[in-house]
């Protein structure tokens, strides 16, 4: 019996010795205040700091001495913890496990805390709340997803498959979002304001690459003067598929003298059931009237729409574009490929015939 | 001012104010107004902080200007001596002044007093200073010996963006003086006016030839 009793001994001491739930030690001096860290959890793996970077468990009043410890190369960050970043000091982090693996970097005079941190249903999960200071990350997608928020007391950025991003955050509130310039994925800047029950989330912006908002929840677009190429299309120099597709996404760029209702094939000049004068030309020729491409390809007369889409009637367009006629006629009306004209219409066709 | 002499004349009938201008009180309010403009509105704070920040080392200094409603005199010297060299080892006031104003950072001529609020002007010249910021034609011409100088170092901090549009004589808060030493520390970093591991996550120096991210190997 005693020898069962010390081989049983002997034998828990030494599964328990190689139980994988055992704690695994922290590198770095002063790492005696480090949480525990599970395999199978997700962790911030120090790769590079430098400065006075110090760790210290959520809830440490960061103003104090006490309770900080130096930060080290190899040392490992997990939730519920936050870490005080002063000047000429800088850490990057590298989440491990994880595939691909989040890289973040925490820049001077940053206040961070690491809320959560796991991996949940697949998925690398991980809250971060900065109270000031400046942090970027690159997040890509590999075999596991990322879901990444990064919360500000006033604002939050929320992550879809992105790199490279930036949260900077000043202390009275203000900060700036960013997606670098050759960035992947879409970065969400929502706006935390409190409601009557507590806070809720409103105004919520999408980045794309080379985009940045501010606590103004204004788009570097409308900010940001010759930062970009701006296309001009020429609606008379482009044919064909290009034309249509120009003048469908921005009317060839003249929308603003569109009346209302932004009726572009009467624009045009091309055929409008409403205007009534070409019914004869729909019926006959199937690449004029409602068909916008028969309208490009064979009408050029800036015509004028008595009428709006909704029925408001603005009348005609300003006279940029010259005077407006009574009535014009399709230039190439009685020809094979302009079809028939209207009744009434003078047989030369060729020339512009006003009543 | 002609108001007030309106009011106080006794001539009790309409006439010209050139007449009824009394001459002392004339030059009395004209005194006033001359020692307005040259003690301008610095004062001391209204409301003491909850901490004594002298007590706080630099790490937390830097955390309790964060929270500061007003920066003093006092407290943006040594958030500029930290700025500077990275830590402050002064013992006092007449210490830090000392060594700013012997460097050039800061000017006798301002006549700051410690215990009053530091102004935006005065901090963006001190800035300007240490990061090595020579701004323009203005800032060399006129804010070299002294025309304008501070107005000059925060126009160039406001286009560099560095700190929000502000005016030149407003009190700085703890938030602002928090936010330009993240900055300012920043370009110090870029400029190299400081060693420094040159830790950055940026599209030019952290992606490879496909543009992925390349993920740093673990140091264990």
């Amino acid at each position: 019996m005693t020898k069962n009793f010390l081989a049983a001994a002997t034998l828990c001491l030494t599964a328990g010795f190689f139980d994988p739930s055992i704690v695994m030690g922290q590198a770095g001096d002063g790492a005696a205040s480090q949480p525990a860290v599970k395999t199978g959890e997700l962790v911030y793996e120090v790769v590079e700091v430098g400065g006075k970077v110090a760790v210290s468990p959520t809830g440490t009043d960061a103003q104090m001495k006490e309770g900080w410890t130096p930060v080290a190369k190899g040392q490992t960050i997990g939730a519920g913890q936050q870490l005080r970043v002063p000047t000429r000091s800088r850490i990057k982090m590298v989440a491990r496990p994880a595939d691909p693996p989040t890289v973040i970097l925490i820049e001077q005079m940053t206040l961070i805390n690491i809320g959560e941190l796991a991996m949940m249903d697949g998925a690398a999960h991980s809250r971060i709340q900065i109270q000031y200071g400046a942090i970027k990350a690159g997040v890509a997608e590999g075999t596991s997803r990322s879901d990444m928020e990064i919360e500000a007391p006033t604002a939050t950025l929320s992550k879809k498959g992105t790199d490279i991003f930036g949260f900077e955050v000043q202390a009275d509130g203000r900060f700036k979002m960013f997606l670098t310039a050759n960035g992947r994925g879409l970065v969400q800047g929502i706006i935390n304001q409190s409601g009557a029950f507590g806070s809720s989330r409103m105004n919520s912006r999408f980045l794309t690459p080379g985009q940045w908002i501010t606590h103004q929840m204004i788009r570097a677009i409308d900010n940001v003067q010759f930062d970009r190429e701006v296309m001009v299309n020429d609606i008379y120099g482009l044919k064909g598929v290009d034309q249509l597709f120009t003048l469908l996404n921005n009317h060839g760029g003249v929308g603003f003298l569109l009346p209302v209702g932004s009726n572009t094939p009467g624009f045009l000049g091309g055929a409008s059931q409403r205007d009534g004068l070409t019914t004869t030309d729909l019926n006959t020729n199937p690449q004029s009237g409602n068909n916008l491409a028969g309208v490009l390809q064979t009408s050029t007369q800036i015509r004028h729409v008595t009428g709006g889409d909704f029925g408001v009637g603005q009348g005609s367009l300003p006279g940029f574009f010259g005077g407006p006629p009574k009535l014009q006629l399709r230039r190439d009306c009685g020809t094979p490929t302009g079809g028939l004209c209207k009744p009434g219409t003078p047989i030369q066709a060729g020339n512009f015939t006003r009543r | 001012m002609v108001v007030l002499v309106e009011s106080l004349d006794f001539c009790g009938r309409a006439a010209p104010i050139i007449r009824c201008i009394r001459p002392r009180l004339f030059f009395l309010a004209l005194i006033l107004s001359g020692s307005a403009l040259v003690c301008g509105c610095a004062h001391p704070r209204q409301t003491e902080p909850e901490v004594n920040p002298n007590d706080l080392n630099d790490q937390g200094f830097q955390v309790y200007l964060a929270r500061a409603p007003l920066i003093t005199v006092d407290e943006a010297y040594r958030a500029m001596l930290i700025l500077a060299d990275g830590e402050d080892t002064s013992q006092g006031f007449a210490e830090r002044k000392e060594k700013l104003e012997s460097r050039g950072i800061a000017r006798a001529a301002w006549n700051l007093q410690a215990d009053n609020v530091i102004d935006a002007g005065s901090l963006a010249f001190m800035v300007c200073r240490i990061c090595k910021i020579s701004g323009g034609v203005n800032s060399t011409l006129f804010g070299s010996w002294g025309l304008g100088d501070r107005r000059y170092a925060l126009r160039e901090l406001i286009y560099r963006q560095m700190v929000d549009e502000m005016i030149d004589y407003q009190f700085v808060t703890g938030a602002d003086l928090h936010g330009l030493m993240r900055k300012a520390d920043a370009l110090m970093m870029e400029k190299g006016l400081y060693e420094s591991e040159n830790i950055d996550l940026t599209d030019e120096g952290d992606r490879d030839e496909h543009g992925e991210l390349i993920v740093p190997p673990s140091p264990n």
